[in-house]
């Protein structure tokens, strides 16, 4: 890259940074400036909440109603008094995690930045407290890690700049490609089935090329692959650092890798870098902690898998001492982020699917230097893809195969014939129609009209058919899903479904597609909700985007409800990407089996 | 006959394709001066494009268009590399692409087919002009029993833009119908006031029998989904809606959508004048802030053109303003914006998001770093926001510039105000130079500090 491109290069990523970090900020002071009823109500904070007690490492349980908050273990969220100072005064805590059954939050003071003692006060105060949607600023981090890409010029920048301006060939060795083989081979007689995708990602993947892609549609076992390859890298003395945006996908792998070592009964050396609590788990299945990057300790000799999330490993870029860097999840990975773990070593395998949600990116969505590292690198590297779902069935994998994967994505034989099991059967036409006959996907159509965030006649239609589905015909509340766009349209639906179900009874996961992704159900039912085309077409990105259709068409195992109205078709989009989107709508009401539930619904 | 340029119109107003062929050619209304602009540019560009590529034309006698039509197929039977104004007829349906291009591959011409494509003066291919393009390709397809691929668009700076007709055809094949069936008077449509209608030919008809019988469209927020829910629930006018009480109203009849900015809006169109904007906390710091108005000039692909500021509680005398004259003149304007931003610690007032676009633009054009161009930005208070936000509802259809100014000022709503940009108003005015430039930034400023002294009145104080 010449000097000049580097420099227009290192902008556009500095500026994508600065605005991302302007526009979240602005995006929080907004929703602290609303009124707490209305902070609760879009899922931003929770009121009336009361301390109960401490756990046993000390930490702080408090009793609240939770459940239409949008908080993940690992937030950090702000302590308040109901009516008291507004949240940018008040102190911080870190979510733990939640008990539903107890109706419970466990909360932390953070270890290094915290005020205990603001803490403590409030608790004492006897009146009722509030929790808010807290700050989480990576943006010095994020700058440090475009600083040491661009301005050093050791062998390592130059080549992740090399990676960033994708002047990086696929290199094929066939020497290599043999060892490889007889090592698939290897696993092979151990027992471990690798079908052909799999097995050619495994190829690739071992080999010393300095960057490979692997894309892992929905069910496809990459997660498992990934463990394996790490495993036999490890095993053959290389030291892996396994990285991902999110603790969860890091922790994913690690637990997969821990897995396969009792299995084939030989350990993999692994450390995780500071995990999220609890601590618990990781002691239960023998793997090491590092509280940071800098107090992991690295053998004179042999193998050891490091798992750390991208902005903990920064560090590593200090004294490199890995192999090669494995980017889990590397679709939902922006590509300035991923500057953080690229130096850790000149060898990058990068997994993911960028077919799935991408980054989440606050300020300008159409922003190339906003996207992921995976899709920066896939138009110039074409990505090994495992083309064989052990989730869909056969006719539930027909669609998202043709509409997103140019056919190539196939079920594997155990699960093309998987049916919807349940207990008795119902007399109604119309939910024997949707539950019981067809075999994958179904479209019910619901004519309403001028419908935005949320649909009455969506929620009734989701409700009934869920109620059918957990009350009267067996199917666990852990084996189905329902899935809208709009969180307000979720809250109305696991409200109704509260109502009709009693207030003891289990409920399904509800939520919006983004919290969906990486999961996956007996049974989902899908609503879209919107039926408003004018204000549709004025940005056709959000609900027409084919990432969110196909991650939303893709978490069922057996049976998939698509509740929608066909007025969603009428919107004329004013660009032409936009066109595109709605003509995959198009094509997912010509091609799914339809039943109209307009008479019943919205009559 | 159902033409590709139906599909422009559908995707503008369905109303108007109806009336198109409902209603006498004379009485629709001369296009304004800018259209008027627009097309001579669109058309010049469109000659000088076709003239470069030297492609023969089909040569046929005015409005003949079957003898068009078999003159077209006799050159593509040729297998001649190119053809523009090629006619395309099927039956009931027509359109003359702008260019047919040769490509390999057989089909009932010989080893080659062609594919469609357009000259467009705009910089991004429209959605309206991909489905005349694809309409295109389908009578194309009739010519050369083969389906062309793909078709393309060639833009105002000379990019083209390919794309594939497959990945569109469903829509276009639904637009197309619906199309179809509006042109045969088998659907129904009724006017609803746009953005379309500023330019439309039939402004002079529907705009007054809208206003007449206080329409609902002419509400801001409201699309045609609600007014029909709304028409349904027994809401039929604005005069109506002003006297609903929303949250019993929307609950009642169980809207899906929340009722009450749309009864705001009706009652301030009722009564003919601004409601009392609710204090701003914010707007504390807006007397040290700056005014800023960026100019977008339409016949260069909406580009900025001028960017202009001056102090909240200066004269207009001290308006500042710099054209935007190539990435050069950008820096220069901006360097300048920069250094008035510099002696105040006010935020930088904008009005819109196409305002807020456009300086974002401008600093692209001038290439501004990082660091510098969200130091601006981050100062940046769109106006036009604020007024939602102090739930200010004005008497006008739409919250322009021009609109809300004039709200203030007391003059009934309009809708074709915008219908001109001001800076094309004045250019054509005066013809293009510095007086006029200098004249429109007033104006535009002066507009501004109407709309931010109305939200702040303590400024005027």
């Amino acid at each position: 890259m010449s000097a000049s491109g580097e420099r227009a290069l290192r902008a556009r990523l500095l500026r994508f940074l600065l605005r991302e970090r302007r526009a979240a900020l602005a995006d929080l002071h907004e929703t602290w400036s609303l009124p707490l009823a209305a902070r609760v109500d879009q899922g931003d904070a929770i009121a009336d909440v009361r301390p109960v007690a401490r756990d046993d490492e000390g930490r702080i349980l408090l009793a609240g109603r939770f459940d239409t908050a949008r908080f993940r273990a690992g937030d950090r969220l702000r302590l308040g008094e109901v009516g008291g100072e507004p949240p940018w005064n008040c102190p911080e805590l870190v979510l733990v995690g939640t008990d539903p059954i107890e109706g419970t939050l466990t909360l932390e003071v953070p270890r290094w930045d915290g005020d205990p003692q603001a803490v403590e006060e409030l608790l004492a105060s006897r009146r009722p407290l509030r929790l808010d949607r807290g700050d989480v600023d990576l943006s010095d981090l994020l700058r440090r890690a475009l600083d040491r890409v661009f301005d050093a010029d050791g062998a390592l920048e130059t080549a992740a700049r090399a990676l960033l301006d994708r002047r990086c060939a696929p290199a094929d060795d066939p020497a290599e490609r043999r060892t490889a083989e007889t090592s698939a081979d290897r696993l092979g007689a151990l027992g471990v089935a690798l079908d052909a995708p799999q097995r050619e990602a495994f190829v690739r993947g071992w080999s010393r090329a300095p960057v490979h892609l692997v894309q892992g549609p929905p069910g496809t076992g990459k997660t498992w692959l990934v463990a394996l390859l790490v495993a036999a890298q490890a095993w053959r003395g290389e030291r892996v650092l396994v990285t991902a945006q999110t603790h969860l996908a890091v922790d994913n792998v690690l637990f997969a890798l821990a897995r396969l070592a009792r299995r084939f009964g030989r350990p993999v050396p692994m450390v995780r870098v500071g995990p999220k609590p609890p601590l618990a788990r990781w002691a239960e299945a023998g793997i090491p902690v590092a509280r940071s990057a800098r107090r992991v300790s690295f053998p004179a000799r042999g193998g050891l898998v490091v798992g750390a999330t991208i902005y903990a490993s920064l560090p590593f870029a200090e004294q490199p001492a890995f192999g090669r860097v494995v980017f889990d999840e590397a679709a939902q990975i922006p590509l300035p982020h991923a500057l953080c773990a690229l130096l850790s070593a000149g060898r990058w395998l990068l997994v993911g699917d960028d077919r799935q949600l991408g980054p989440v990116v606050v300020s300008r969505e159409d922003d190339e230097a906003g996207r992921s590292i995976f899709a920066h690198l896939r138009e110039v590297l074409e990505p090994t893809l495992l083309e064989r779902t052990y989730r869909l069935n056969e006719a539930l994998c027909a669609f998202p195969s043709q509409a997103f994967y140019g056919g190539r994505l196939v079920p594997a034989e155990r699960a093309a014939a998987r049916r919807l099991r349940l207990s008795g059967r119902t007399e109604d036409p119309f939910l024997r129609a949707v539950i019981d006959e067809p075999a994958g996907p179904v479209l019910v159509t619901i004519a309403h009209r001028g419908c935005r965030t949320h649909a009455r006649p969506e929620r009734d239609a989701a409700v009934e058919i869920a109620a059918e589905l957990l009350a009267r015909r067996g199917l666990p509340a852990a084996e189905l899903a329902i899935v809208s766009p709009f969180r307000q349209q979720n809250q109305q639906i696991a409200r109704a479904l509260r109502r009709t179900l009693g207030a003891d009874a289990a409920l399904p996961l509800v939520d919006t597609v983004e919290r969906i992704q990486g999961q996956e159900r007996e049974a989902v039912i899908v609503s879209l909700t919107c039926s408003d085309p004018e204000a549709l077409s004025r940005d056709t990105r959000f609900l027409f985007s084919p990432n969110r259709l196909n991650v939303a068409l893709t978490r069922a195992r057996t049976r998939l409800i698509v509740l929608a109205s066909p007025h969603l078709l009428d919107t004329l989009p004013r660009d032409h990407a936009g066109l595109r989107r709605v003509e995959l709508f198009w094509r997912l009401f010509d091609e799914l089996p339809r039943i109209d539930g307009t008479k019943r619904f919205a009559q | 006959m159902l033409r590709a340029s139906d599909l422009y119109d559908l995707a503008e107003c369905a109303h108007r394709l109806a009336l198109d062929r409902a209603l006498p050619r004379e009485a629709r209304a001369e296009p304004d001066t800018v259209a008027r602009l627009l097309l001579e540019a669109g058309l010049a560009h469109e000659e000088r494009v076709a003239g470069e590529l030297g492609w023969p034309r089909p040569e046929y006698p005015a409005g003949n268009l079957a003898a068009g039509a078999e003159a077209t197929r006799a050159l593509l039977a040729r297998g001649v590399p190119g053809v523009c104004q090629g006619v395309l007829v099927d039956g009931d349906r027509m359109a003359i692409p702008d260019l047919l291009e040769r490509r390999d591959g057989a089909s009932a011409l010989g080893d080659w087919h062609y594919v469609p494509g357009d000259i467009k003066a705009g910089l991004t291919p429209r959605a309206d002009q991909v489905l005349q393009v694809a309409f295109a390709g389908l009578l194309l397809e009739r010519v050369q029993q083969r389906a062309p691929a793909s078709g393309f668009l060639v833009l105002g700076d000379g990019r083209r833009e390919e794309f594939s007709l497959g990945e569109v055809a469903r829509i276009t094949r639904a637009c197309v119908a619906r199309a179809g069936r509006i042109v045969a008077g088998e659907e129904t449509t009724e006017p609803f006031l746009g953005a379309a209608c500023a330019r439309c030919r039939w402004r002079e008809r529907c705009v007054p029998e809208m206003t007449a019988r206080g329409d609902l469209s002419l509400v801001d927020g409201m699309t045609r989904a609600r007014r029909s829910l709304l028409v349904e629930a027994g809401i039929r006018d604005v005069a109506a809606l002003a006297e609903v009480d929303a949250e019993a109203f929307a609950r009642r009849h169980e809207l899906p959508f929340g009722l009450t900015a749309l009864v705001e809006q009706a009652r301030a169109l009722v009564r003919g004048r601004p409601s009392d904007p609710r204090p701003l906390d914010e707007a504390a710091t807006w007397p040290h802030g700056l005014l800023v108005h960026v100019e977008s000039d339409p016949l260069a692909g909406g580009e900025p053109c001028l960017v202009a500021w001056r102090p909240v509680t200066a004269p207009p005398e001290r308006t500042a303003h710099m054209l935007l004259v190539g990435g050069e003149g950008a820096r220069f304007a901006l360097d300048a914006l920069e250094d008035a931003l510099a002696e105040t610690d006010g935020p930088l007032l904008v009005f819109g998001a196409r305002a807020v676009r456009a300086l974002s633009r401008a600093c692209e054009l001038a290439d501004l770093a990082p660091e510098r161009e969200i130091r601006i930005e981050r100062r940046i208070v769109d106006v036009r926001s604020m007024l939602r936000r102090a739930r200010a509802f004005l008497p006008v259809y739409r919250y322009t510039l021009d609109q809300v100014a004039a709200a203030l000022r007391g003059e009934p709503p309009r809708h074709d105000i915008e219908a001109m940009p001001l800076f094309a108003r004045r250019v054509l005015a005066g013809g293009a130079g510095h007086e006029q430039a200098a004249a429109c930034a007033r104006e535009r400023l002066d507009q501004l500090a109407d709309v931010v002294r109305h939200l702040a009145p303590e400024i005027a104080r």
